[in-house]
Formats: C-alpha cells, sequence, structure tokens
C-alpha cells in the first residue's frame, strides 16, 4: 500500500489533538476512578473509524497511545492501519508485548496472562485492554468492590467469555501486576482496574 | 511558638509583576529580542540546548529571555516544555565523520589528514577587554572564506590513526537497532549502561563536569588525557519513515565531538594502550565536550580493570549529581514553607535542652549532697 493511497482513504482522527485527548482523558480517569460505573463519552468526536473499531475505543487509543505504547489489534486490516497512522504508534506481534491491546471480539479474547502483567518493581509496565463488550447495565448483575467504590457497584457486563471472572480473581491476585481493563459497549466506558474485585 | 506566615495569592500575583518588570529593566533601552539573542549569545544558546536535551535556537533563545540570562532557569524552561513535545521519531545515529567542519584540531597529532581548522575560536585570543564592542553599530569584519578543497570532503577521524595501529581501545559499534537507553523515560539505575552514562553527562551541567574533568586532570583518579580530536560542525539528521524503509534527512543540527586519547599503562584485564574517553554537545560548547571526555573515561574504570579511588570514578557520584535542574530543584526547595518541619524541630530541640538541663541539675545535686555527706564523714572522725 502507498503512502498516497493511506492518507485519501483514511478517516480522520480527533479534530483537536490537544483539547479532544484531554477530555478524553477525563473521561478514562474518571471511570478508573470509579470503576464499575460506566461514563459516557459526549464529545461529539465524530470519529468515523473502521469496522470493528467503536469509536469509543478509538477515541481512547487516540488520547492514550503514542510512539511509546506498542498496541496490539485483535484483528488485522483497516482498523489497524487506522490507529497505526494516528497515533503513530508501534504494533505489538503479540499480546505480551503491548502497552495498550484492544479486543473488539471479547468472546474470543486471549487469556488475561497472555498480556503484560508488570513487575513487583514495575507495575505500570503491564497492559491496559480495551475490551469491546455487548451491553453494559448498571444495578444488576455482578458485584463489584475495592479501591474507588463506596460499598459495591453492580455491573451486568455482555459479551465476556466464559471463564472470564475466574481470570479476573487471579489477576487481582497478581497485585501490585496485573492488566487494567476498560470495558466500552453502548457509547459508554467504565474502567476495571486490577484492584477492583468480583465477589460472588 | 512559631507562627507560620501565608504566601497570600496577591503576594504572589504580586511578585510575579514585580519580575517582569525586572526582567525589562529600564523601559527607555530597547528590548531584546529573541533573534539578537540566538545571534549575539549564540554560546548561551548553545548551552541551554545542550542540557536542556532540545536544538531549538528559538525556544532556547525564549527561556533565556524570560529567565533574565539565568542559564540554569532557561535549562529548566526548555527541559519542562520538552516534557510537553510528542514523540514522532528516532533518529539514525548521527555520522560526525561526514560532518561540515567548521573546527577541527588535534592536540595529538600536528600534520593530521584535513588538516587544523582552527574556526572560530577563544583560544588564540589575549582576554583584553575590547572596548571597541562597547558601541554598537561597528560591523564585524568578514572573515576570508575557508579552503573548500579541506573543508569541503570527509575528514577522517584522528583516533582511527591509532586505531589502525592496534594502539588504542577498540570502540565496538552497537547494534543500530537496539533502542538506546533513555533517562528521561525510565530512571537511571546502577551500574548504569554507556549509553545512558553518557546521555546523562551530555545533560549534565557544564560547571559539574567541568570540575570533575579538572579534578581528574589534578589527580584524583588521573588519566592522563590528550586531545585527540575535538570537531564542531554541522550534520545531517536522517530518519527512516516506515513506509519508506530507507533514511530521508530531516534537517542540520550543530554539535561539538570531543574524544579524549587517554595513557593507560594495563591492568589484569588489558594490556598496555591508549583508552578513549567522548564528549558531545549541542551547538558549540567545547569547554563542556572536553570536559565530558574526561569524565567518560574515568567512569570506564570498571571496565578497564582500574581501581576506583576518586570521586570522579565513582558512577552514582557523579550521575547523580550532575544535573543542575535536579540539583537547584532540591537546593531551592529549602526556601519554600517548612513550618512544621521546623516546629517539629523545634519540639525536639527544646525537650532535648529540657532533659541536659535536668540531667546536669540531678548531677550537681547529686555531687553536692555527697560533698556534705563526705564533709559530715570527715567531721565525725
Amino acid at each position: 500500500m502507498s503512502l498516497i493511497e493511506t492518507s485519501s482513504e483514511m478517516a480522520p482522527g480527533l479534530a483537536d489533538a490537544v483539547f479532544d485527548s484531554q477530555r478524553v482523558f477525563r473521561v478514562v480517569l474518571d471511570t478508573m476512578a470509579r470503576p464499575g460505573r460506566p461514563v459516557a463519552l459526549d464529545l461529539d468526536l465524530d470519529l468515523d473509524s473502521p469496522a470493528p473499531l467503536d469509536p469509543m475505543t478509538a477515541a481512547v487509543c487516540l488520547a492514550l497511545v503514542d510512539f511509546e505504547t506498542p498496541l496490539w489489534l485483535d484483528v488485522p486490516g483497516a482498523a489497524t492501519d487506522y490507529l497505526h497512522f494516528h497515533c503513530g504508534c508501534p504494533m505489538a506481534a503479540r499480546p505480551a508485548e503491548a502497552a495498550f491491546a484492544v479486543i473488539t471480539d471479547a468472546a474470543a479474547m486471549p487469556e488475561l496472562g497472555a498480556f503484560s502483567q508488570g513487575s513487583d518493581e514495575a507495575p505500570e509496565t503491564s497492559a491496559t485492554l480495551l475490551i469491546q463488550a455487548q451491553g453494559l447495565v448498571e444495578g444488576e448483575g455482578l458485584r463489584l468492590t475495592g479501591p474507588g467504590i463506596e460499598r459495591e457497584a453492580r455491573l451486568r457486563i455482555d459479551g465476556l467469555p466464559p471463564g472470564f471472572w475466574d481470570r479476573w480473581a487471579e489477576n487481582h491476585a497478581l497485585f501490585p501486576g496485573g492488566v487494567d481493563a476498560l470495558i466500552v459497549a453502548d457509547g459508554r466506558v467504565v474502567g476495571l482496574p486490577r484492584t477492583t474485585r468480583m465477589e460472588d | 511558638m512559631y507562627v507560620a506566615v501565608k504566601g497570600g495569592e496577591r503576594a504572589i500575583a504580586n511578585s510575579h509583576r514585580l519580575l517582569d518588570e525586572a526582567r525589562r529593566g529600564n523601559p527607555t533601552v530597547p528590548e531584546l529580542s529573541i533573534e539578537q539573542i540566538s545571534e549575539q549569545l549564540g554560546l548561551a544558546v548553545d548551552r541551554v540546548m545542550t542540557e536542556g536535551s532540545l536544538y531549538d535556537r528559538e525556544l532556547a533563545a525564549l527561556a533565556i529571555k524570560q529567565a533574565h540570562g539565568d542559564l540554569i532557569e532557561a535549562i529548566f524552561l526548555l527541559r519542562a516544555y520538552r516534557t510537553t513535545l510528542p514523540r514522532l521519531a528516532v533518529t539514525e545515529p548521527i555520522e560526525t565523520s561526514d560532518m561540515a567542519v567548521r573546527r577541527r584540531i588535534s592536540a595529538t597529532f600536528k600534520d593530521l589528514p584535513g588538516g587544523q581548522v582552527l574556526g572560530p575560536t577563544f583560544d588564540y585570543t589575549h582576554r583584553l577587554l575590547d572596548f571597541g564592542l562597547a558601541g554598537t553599530g561597528g560591523d564585524a569584519p568578514e572573515a576570508e572564506e575557508g579552503d573548500p578543497e579541506t573543508l569541503g570532503g570527509a575528514v577522517p577521524r584522528v583516533l582511527e590513526i591509532l586505531n589502525h595501529e592496534g594502539l588504542i581501545q577498540r570502540e565496538e559499534p552497537g547494534d543500530r537497532h537496539e533502542p538506546s537507553g533513555d533517562l528521561t523515560r525510565e530512571s537511571i539505575s546502577f551500574p548504569a549502561e554507556r549509553d545512558v552514562r553518557l546521555q546523562n553527562l551530555a545533560r549534565g551541567d557544564e560547571g559539574f563536569l567541568l570540575a570533575m574533568g579538572y579534578s581528574t586532570q589534578r589527580g584524583f583518579g588521573g588519566t592522563h588525557p590528550f586531545a585527540g580530536e575535538i570537531r564542531m560542525g554541522e550534520v545531517s539528521v536522517e530518519i527512516v519513515p516506515e513506509e519508506l524503509g530507507f533514511p530521508i534527512e530531516i534537517g542540520e543540527i550543530t554539535v561539538t565531538e570531543c574524544e579524549s586519547i587517554n595513557q593507560f599503562k594495563g591492568s589484569a584485564k588489558e594490556p598496555p594502550q591508549f583508552t578513549r574517553g567522548y564528549g558531545l554537545t549541542f551547538g558549540h560548547c567545547e569547554r563542556k565536550a572536553i570536559a565530558m571526555a574526561l569524565v567518560d573515561r574515568a567512569l570506564r574504570c570498571h571496565e578497564l580493570g582500574e581501581d576506583a579511588t576518586a570521586p570522579a570514578q565513582d558512577e552514582e557520584f557523579v550521575l547523580m549529581h550532575s544535573d543542575n535542574v535536579e540539583a537547584s530543584g532540591f537546593l531551592q526547595h529549602l526556601k519554600l514553607p517548612h513550618y512544621v518541619d521546623f516546629q517539629g524541630e523545634l519540639v525536639l530541640i527544646r525537650n532535648l535542652r529540657a532533659e541536659a538541663e535536668a540531667k546536669a541539675k540531678a548531677e550537681e545535686a547529686e555531687a553536692q549532697e555527697k560533698a556534705t555527706a563526705d564533709a559530715a564523714t570527715e567531721a565525725a572522725e
């Protein structure tokens, strides 16, 4: 593919790289600070990201991923080209090499252990996963507890693979290591940091 | 009771206004332009770019203007700005052998291929104040053009001459594809690799490195240095865009490079030979480049199996104290309120004082009692 073809077919990224990134960052910060509480991204970013990349996932990537954070995607093609071009990030060949991972098909996602877990010395080097799910319903489903949740948060996430929550418990036990996740669905994003526990 | 003094918002705002006023000085004197600083205080700009780790003459000149000419403050400003810049690419290593040389000298070989090119240097000035510069309006005479044949071609490196004879430490080229360390992304740990060490020295305070280099010359970890080669000029900067796969030139920067040649009598690990130190700076920072080469060589003591006995050979001491932004931040934080800290110290000292006084009083009473008892015994006898 030549450079010219790429630029003429490529959907645009954030209109205002600095201020739009800051607004997206604020949303991500809010949801990571109050895990289990989905936050809508009402920012009128008008991202026309190529399928199967959710515009919300694309917005988070455009705000967080850059030249120094290798990105892994579970689909090749237009979505990869789009993020590679706009984020200017290196593409990770394997999940373990990624600082950020985009999972468009949650049902077929790799095990959490396949991603970088960080180390006790450098827990910040673990991966952040952006998982596109089918739906988020507050007030029912799982009982989440942990830092940033006053008593408990109830949340149903549709579309995660069976056994996900067992793997999540193992991930939680790796603290201070372990991955962080952001679940994207219905135009909302919800933070699931490594410190969040799923009760029952 | 020590009462806390509060810095009010208005006091701080007024202080900022006073700072602006002090920067501007007498308003009847014409204001300095960025171009004037960049063109006529070029070496200050070079130092700020080098220690600020950012090659941009305009921004460095602006920082100098904003800092009232306080270069360490200007370096701080530039470093702070640098942290806001996105990283777009990593350049190929610059090739100083292909430099468009403006100055190139060797103190070890008189008749070297390519010749000795003095270029602009203070070395042969008499350090007499030139009162002709006190006024303005005098145009500097134009310098004679250099011989394009001498300056045009690639100028071979002096140390390669010794390398052919096998008399100097071999410098094995690193893997081009292996990324270099970057202490601005990952903090330094010890023992440090040479790439990170050189980065630290390149950003390090010129005065600190000068003193450290000087200390090795005076015998604290002596390395008997020669200025094997000093060169200053322009080198091209290249990147390899992923979609092209071959290097393209994106610009040109001025750098100063110093390679020192150091005597080495040999150790259990290495035969007698000449060894090397390396210094590189943005712009024309010759003193800094030489000092850096000396300190780099001193820090290679472990690699060469020398005993590390002097401060300049102590990696942690040198690398942890070379950065003037870090050093000045920690030093100047002493001006911030430490009221609670100090209150704690005050209570502690008062308690210790009271304890000591009580103890002294008790001892005195005891001694007096004993004296009285002794006197009574004596009297009874």
